[in-house]
Order: C-alpha cells, then structure tokens, then sequence
C-alpha cells in the first residue's frame, strides 16, 4: 500500500530508525553509568570535613516528607539530628536563638521557613542479652546480668512520664520473636523500673540470637512509630539499644529455628528503617564481635559503644539515653511548592552557630521513589504548624484540578491522534479505497459493491 | 488495517493504558499516606497496575483487530502477565533502588533505569502472552518495552519539577505506547512476508473487512490457517467468514525463506484436489492448488470467493 510520505510522523513509523535509536539510547545509558559513576552522584558532605568545629550533626532519624495541612499539596520536610563529636557521643543542643543560630539550606538555597520542635513522644527498646555467659561472675562479686539490670535502670534517669515509653525485652536464642513481640511499651518510670527487676534470670545453657533479636525488635519499634504516627499524628524519636556480652551464637538444639546468623538482613532493614541503634558490647575484644556490633548500629558504626566494666557499662546507657533526648528537630518548608515536584534528590545542609568561628555542620539526603507517582506523605502538621510556616502564603492550585486538567490535555491529545491524525496520514489509501468501492459498484453494480 | 496503521494504533492504545494507569495511580500516595520505607510497597502496586492494564488492552484491542475478540480469556491472560511484568520489575529495580540508597547514593539515570526496566520487563512479558517462547520477537518487544518506558523516565526527570503531574502523565503515556509499540513492531521486523485482502466477492467477508483495508503479517517459521470455522487449535488462526470456504481451508507457511500455500485435509477431496475453491493466479494464469505451492511476490490467492495478495517482505506494509 502506498504510504503518504509527506508526514515526518509516518515516515519514522515505517522506517526502522526505531531500533537504531534505542541501541543509541543504551550505548548513551552505558556509556553515562561510567561518566556518573556512584561516586560522582549527590552524596551528603561528611560533616567531619567542617574545619570549624569539632562536632557535628549526625541524622537521628531519616528526612521525613510530611504534608502541610490535610488536603494540602505543599511539602514539609523535617529533619531529626544530633550534636555529636568525631566518637558519637552526644554533646547538649545549645540552641539559644534559632533565629540567628540555625541555618538550613537546600543545595544553594538558604529557607527562611522553620520550626524547631514539635509534640514529644519517645519510644525505645532496650534489647538486652540474657544468655549463659551473662551469668558470670565479675570482680566485686556481681554477675553481668545484675549489672546489666542496674544500667537499665540508669536509662530510666530522666524518664518522663507520659512521654517517655520503654519496653525492656530480654533475648537468648529460643522464644525470640515470641518474646520481643510480647513486651509491653511502659509509660511510668515505677512500672519500667519493677520490669527491670523482674527481668528473667539467664538459663545457663541460652544462647545469642544476636541478629534475629535485633531484627524482631527493629520490626516492632517500626510498627509503634508507624502506629503512632497514624492514630496520635505525632513522629515519635525512637531508639534501639542492643546489649550483649557475647557474639551471635544461634543453630544449637535447643534454639528456635530459622535463627539469622548474619548481620545483613538487619543492616539492610536499619537502613531502610532509619531508627536509631546504638550496640552496646559488654566485655572484651576476646569474647565480643565488634565489626557485627559496629555493623548493626545506624547510622554510623559511632553508635557502639564497648563497655569492659560496670561503670563503662552505665555510662553506655546513659550515653543512649542521651542520644535520644538531646535531638533537635527542624521542620522546614522546601522551594517546591508541590509535592509532585520533588522528582529528584534532596540535599540539605543544616548549620549551628555557636559563635562567629564555630559552626556545626551536618547534611542530609532525602530520596524522592523511583517511579510513576508522587511521594507519599509521611504524616501531616498540625494546622498551627502550618500556619506559623508559611504565614500569608497563597494557597497552591487544588490537586484536584491539576489532575484534570492533565487529564483532559493528554486525553484530548490521544483522541486527537485516535480520530483525526490517521485521516490526514492515509489519506492516499482512504481515497483509493473509495475509488475501489467505486469501481466495484459499476462492475456488479448492485447493493452489495456499495457495501463494498 | 493496514501494517503501519496496526502499528500506529496499537500504539495509541498503549498510550492510552498508560494514562489510564496514571489517572489511577495517582491517587495511591494520595489516600495511603506512609513512611517512605514503605515507598516500594506503593511503587510496586504501581508498576503492577501499569502491567496490568498494558497487558489487557494491548491484547483486548490486538485480539479486537484480528477479529479475535470474542474471548476474554486472552486479555485477562494479558493482565494477569502484565501484573507479573509489574511485579518483576518492581522486585529488580526497588533492589538497585535500595542498595544504592544504602550506599547514600541516588544518581541522576536511576529514575530512568528504573523505568526502563519496568518497560523492559512489561514488554518481554506480552512479547510472551503473544508470540510464545520465540525468543527474538520476544526480545524485540522488551526492546521497544525498554525503549517507551526510558523514554518516559527521562521526561520525567527532565520536566519533572517543571511540570510535576504532566511530566508523570507524559512518562507513562510514553512508556505505555513504547511497550505496544515495541511488541507490535516486533511482528514487522521479523515477518517474511503479507497477505492483504484484495477483493470481497463474499458479503460475509464484505461485512467484517470492508474499509479496514485489512493485511496480515506472515511471520518466519510460522504456520497459518485459514477458515471460516470461528476458531482453531493453533495458534495463527485467521478466520475468514467466507460462506464458499471450508471450516479449516489452507495454509500458508514457510520453508527454506519459500513461502507455500497448500490445502488442509478437510478441503480435499480423495483426489486431493480441493473442495471449496483454493486458486494462486500469477501473470494471468491460474492454477488449482493440489499440493503445497510456492509463492512469490504479488501472487494473488483466492479461498472461496475471496482474493488475497501476497506481498514478500519488503513490500508488505
């Protein structure tokens, strides 16, 4: 059939130019992945590079895309970080006047728009081993296990009623899902302090399901937030505390089966999660595996703590505690005015300004999803919070009408190439069909070459 | 309908299930709000549903124009197939997605490699359900898969933050018709020949094809019954309601790069001379077919009372 060559459209069609272009378009995707390798891609500066202090911010939780109001397309993002020095431990926000001291910028960008704080709600776990080996004996007499009772207790300093929810959960190697799943978030510090107490005593032939335990218990504290989040609108500061004398021990007899023993699957799982771990190693090189306790900590492998004796071992979990208390939350309006336009990464930088010489620096990545539809929220502010972020600002066009208006733009674009593009692009063949049809009725000339 | 007409409307329709896949998932992130840990949950759900409706109308509406249409069974396989390509590739890409993340890493081409290989994989996919295990067609339908949804990631991340909802729309309405377009583009790379339907003299036939100007591809390899009978156990079946024609009338197929016409068993009398009338006519001189006979370029065929052109590759279309 004859093909009417004066459309640029249909003459690509026919041809076989297509196929040439997407071998050019792979050579191009290759070629590409060694010009931007990974190490070339937007990464967050180390903030160990700031030459001006030596603290820095380190991500308490991951950046989390809230939606302004309910029904609202504008983005929110917040950032969760602490004041850490080059070992990780944590140094108090000294934050006076936000205003002045506080500085956040997106890429180049500095944002006016922020909001320190918000509604407190914590929620940690103490994951603590209670194998065999935590039965031994140290110098003075006690056992590591009434140690490690007493250093729970110390976590529970500064606890807050009705703020603070801790759940102590003891592990060795059989019962573990059972029991990390069965433990209650206590509100008041008497009733934690009476399940400290009330801790199991270790039986002398448990083992350590070190990896399997801290999974479970990373599981459950990502329902509670998510929980949380959904039913009080409230994104609680959590934190995972993971204490063991020991190295992860599983595939004995008498322990559950199906036990993890490698530290992947919760390394992976800590970093999608984005909760706080801090790995607590009671003991010494000899009888711990530190690169798995470093391993299993997040964000940085700064967040394990070794503890070779009673009082190390205090401090470790006051340490922890410290770690979630002393957090500052930035909640900050981004340049995007819709959510929809937040296709690509998100490099923040955060800055404190202690004195005109000594800054604190942090930054901070947020990750748009790969495909097809805008990010989810995360959860929404409360209407003064989104009030005093963006006072007098003019509401964005309703989602609802970009929708449809996408919709009929596109829509009327594919009726159009449906309906009237063929007409123009045969045209050749419409005609000589209708000349056929013509022929046709004077050979037979009946009805039945008109339906021809 | 011609090749290049078949080509270019079954490219519409996966334009127009890739915006039907837009208007839909679009409001997943909207009445589901969740952690962005969760993100591969909504994008998954996404991808399976751009599979699915991919899978159903490219096959609804290839079955429609083949006069096929009378079974769902075909494109509830194409959805179901096209589910399975979501869920393919949302496994493949949300595992690069998370180790890259884990490194801290989010480089500009993997929205693009995302995408592309969503559409690679929906493409193999309904290469599968249409053509079978035939691996190069299948690939040249994973191919223009890869190609639409590439071409539809770049968009993205190039107008995305222009034209956020457009620039989504505009990506899926690409990738949609580069898998269709890939998938059907398949067939004329790889077909040895045509046969265009030349003259009607059967008001049956006249009812169905008139003004569709219809062309079959005849693909290597391949063998091709025709009939009137409404379907058949092969899988290249062309029916043709042509009262004059046996239930199961010839075959066209190919061998050694020949393509020859023969009678089926059920149109042959004890002399195997056919029944129903089964003619080739070259420069004016027609002969009956008796046993299986070459064809060559511009011969015409008449089965019945209808008359069919074959055109070698090259020509057809």
């Amino acid at each position: 059939m004859r093909f009417n060559r004066k459309y640029i459209g249909a003459a690509v069609l026919r041809s076989k130019i297509w196929l040439l272009i997407f071998c050019a378009f792979m050579i191009m995707a290759v070629s590409s992945c060694k010009y931007f390798s990974l190490d070339a891609a937007p990464s967050p500066e180390p903030a160990t590079r700031s030459q001006r202090s030596v603290y820095k911010f380190e991500p308490a939780d991951k950046v989390r895309l809230l939606q302004c109001v309910s029904g609202s397309e504008r983005p929110v993002f917040r950032i969760t970080a602490n004041i850490v020095d080059a070992r990780g431990t944590p140094f108090p926000i000294p934050v006076f006047n936000p205003r002045e001291q506080i500085q956040i910028f997106a890429g180049d960008v500095q944002i006016k728009n922020f909001l320190i704080g918000d509604t407190l709600q914590r929620y940690a776990i103490l994951l603590v081993d209670v194998s065999g080996s935590m039965l031994n004996p140290l110098a003075g007499g006690w056992t590591k296990f009434e140690v490690m009772r007493e250093a729970c207790a110390r976590f529970s300093d500064n606890f807050v009623d009705g703020i603070d929810h801790v759940a102590v959960m003891p592990f060795a190697s059989s019962n573990v899902s059972i029991g990390i799943n069965g433990a209650d978030f206590l509100s008041e510090r008497q009733r934690l302090l009476e399940q400290i107490r009330n801790i199991p005593a270790p039986q002398s032939n448990a083992n350590t399901a070190l990896f399997s335990a801290t999974h479970a218990a990373l599981i459950r504290l990502q329902q509670v937030k998510q929980q949380v989040m959904a039913q009080q609108n409230v994104d609680p500061q959590c934190l995972l505390v993971v204490m063991t004398d020991g190295q992860n021990d599983v595939g004995n007899p008498d322990d559950d089966p199906g036990l993890l023993d490698t530290s992947s699957p919760v390394e992976a799982l800590a970093d999608n999660v984005g909760i706080q771990i801090i790995t607590v190693g009671f003991g010494n090189a000899a009888n711990l595996d530190e690169p798995a306790l470093k391993r299993l900590c997040w964000p940085s492998e700064t967040k394990y703590q070794p503890a070779n004796n009673p009082t190390a071992l205090d401090s470790a979990f006051i340490r922890a505690r410290s770690l979630q208390v002393e957090r500052l939350r930035i909640t900050f309006l981004p340049q995007q005015t819709s959510r929809g336009e937040l296709t690509k990464p998100q490099q923040f930088k955060l800055q404190l300004r202690l004195a005109p010489e000594n800054v604190i620096e942090g930054a901070f990545l947020w990750t748009p999803p790969v495909h097809l539809s805008p990010p989810p929220w995360e959860g929404v502010l409360t209407a003064q919070e989104c009030s005093a972020l963006q006072p007098g600002e003019p509401p964005t066009l309703p989602w609802i009408v970009i929708y449809f208006l996408t919709l009929t733009i596109l829509g009327g674009t594919l009726a159009w190439l449906w309906f009237k593009l063929p007409k123009r692009l045969w045209a050749d063949e419409e005609d000589a069909h209708k000349l056929r049809q013509r022929a046709l009725a004077v050979v037979y000339g009946d009805n039945q070459a008109n339906k021809r | 309908m011609t090749l290049n007409q078949n080509l270019y409307f079954m490219s519409l329709v996966g334009a127009l299930a890739g915006l039907a896949s837009w208007a839909i998932g679009v409001w997943i992130p909207i009445v589901w709000p969740m952690a962005q840990e969760n993100y591969w949950l909504a994008e998954s759900i996404n991808l399976v549903l751009i599979g699915l409706l991919i899978g159903a109308f490219c096959i609804a509406f290839a079955d429609h124009w083949s006069d096929k249409g009378k079974t769902v069974m075909r494109p509830v396989v194409g959805a179901l197939g096209g589910a399975l390509a979501g869920i393919l590739s949302s496994l493949t890409s949300n595992t690069i997605h998370l180790s890259l993340l884990q490194q801290n890493q989010f480089p500009w081409w993997l929205v693009t490699l995302g995408w592309l290989l969503n559409g690679a994989f929906a493409g193999a996919t309904i290469g599968f359900i249409k053509y079978g295990f035939l691996m190069r067609r299948v690939l040249l339908s994973m191919l223009g898969g890869g190609f639409g949804a590439g071409l539809g990631g770049t968009v993205l991340h190039f107008g995305g933050e222009f034209l956020p909802y457009l620039a989504h729309a505009v990506g899926l309405v690409l990738t949609g018709g580069g898998i269709s377009f890939g998938s059907t583009y398949a067939v004329r790379v790889l077909r040895g020949g045509a046969l265009k339907l030349a003259r009607m003299d059967d008001p049956h036939v006249a009812e169905v094809f008139s003004g569709k100007q219809q062309e079959w591809e005849l693909l290597s390899n391949d063998y091709y019954l025709f009939g009137k009978a409404l379907t058949a156990k092969v899988r290249q079946y062309i029916h043709i309601p042509d009262v004059y024609m046996a239930n199961y009338h010839a075959y066209i197929y190919e061998s050694n790069r020949v393509f020859y016409l023969k009678a089926h068993e059920e149109n042959q009398d004890a002399s195997g001379k056919p029944v129903f009338a089964l003619n080739r006519k070259r420069r004016n001189s027609i002969i009956e077919i008796i046993n299986a006979v070459a064809l060559e370029d511009g011969d015409e065929i008449l089965m019945g009372r209808t008359w069919f052109l074959f055109l070698l590759r090259g020509r057809s279309g």
